[in-house]
């Protein structure tokens, strides 16, 4: 038998549509320059504000999007329940694990983790600028520790993607910048 | 050989060349991390929270929070006209030293 040829860019099908894009690489760049104004580095608290604002409106139209958008947007297409994600990890550490479209079992709960973390920093950090929260300190310790936990989570987000990219032969980053990817087995 | 590792060595340098423009765009910004206040003076030898506290207070500030930022006094609160205030004072002196615009 000849051996299978390559999948044209063509033959590639589609996966993540604009908006899902958008708000991903909206929300990464965001959180890098989130922590770019911040105190920590330079500073530039009206732009950190603004920065802020604009992740969270990112994050809230792709939760609604979450609801009404398409297939592989939805949350029902990739929120599984723990014991099916328990299932899927053993399968994927015994190397057995099926190929996923959309997100599998373990990058949905990656995407709620990341989109909590960073919506309870957002929301921590506009409560800072009210006069009733603003210098409370247990606010600015769980801003802090939120954030903190994006940066935790950012290594492994990234260390899944590119263990799935591997392990199914896929470019999850080409993916989620064209939006398409190599059809079903 | 050379000719694979051409592309390689290109986004090398393109790579630090960004990195140099990042560190330098990073060194040029004003940051809380670089704010200074007391360098030299020893611990022992700054004033009470409380007495920094009791001083704005007497302005007819509101203060919510004073904590040690590198060696400076960072006061949360609202001045005598009410607006929020994030101020770094010196721990000696009381000067005010640096603050944070707010939004």
């Amino acid at each position: 038998m000849p051996p299978t040829p390559p999948t044209l860019p063509s033959q590639r099908v589609k996966v993540w549509d604009p908006l899902v894009r958008i708000c991903h690489w909206g929300v990464a760049a965001g959180v890098a320059a989130s922590w770019w104004t911040s105190g920590m580095w330079s500073g530039q608290q009206r732009w950190h504000e603004r920065v802020g604002y604009t992740i969270a409106a990112l994050i809230a139209a792709r939760l609604v999007w979450g609801l009404v958008g398409s297939r592989h947007a939805r949350l029902t297409d990739f929120v599984v329940g723990p014991r099916r994600t328990l299932a899927y990890a053993r399968r994927m550490l015994a190397g057995t694990e099926e190929r996923h479209r959309g997100h599998n079992p373990l990058g949905g709960w990656m995407a709620l983790a990341l989109w909590a973390a960073t919506a309870g920093t957002c929301l921590t950090g506009w409560l800072f600028t009210t006069d009733a929260f603003f210098g409370i300190e247990w606010v600015e310790t769980t801003h802090k520790t939120l954030a903190w936990t994006v940066v935790f989570l950012v290594p492994l987000h990234v260390a899944g993607v590119v263990f799935t990219s591997l392990r199914h032969r896929d470019n999850l980053v080409a993916a989620m910048l064209d939006g398409r990817k190599r059809p079903d087995d | 050989m050379s000719d694979a590792h051409e592309p390689t060595m290109k986004n090398i340098r393109l790579f630090i060349a960004c990195a140099a423009l990042g560190l330098a765009t990073y060194g040029a910004q004003a940051q809380h991390g670089n704010i200074t206040c007391a360098p030299d003076a020893p611990k022992a030898e700054w004033r009470g929270q409380m007495e920094l506290q009791k001083t704005l207070e007497g302005r007819g500030w509101k203060v919510r929070q004073v904590k040690t930022y590198n060696n400076c006094y960072e006061v949360y609160g609202f001045d005598e006209k009410g607006a929020r205030v994030e101020v770094f004072f010196h721990p000696k002196t009381f000067e005010k030293v640096a603050e944070v615009p707010q939004g």
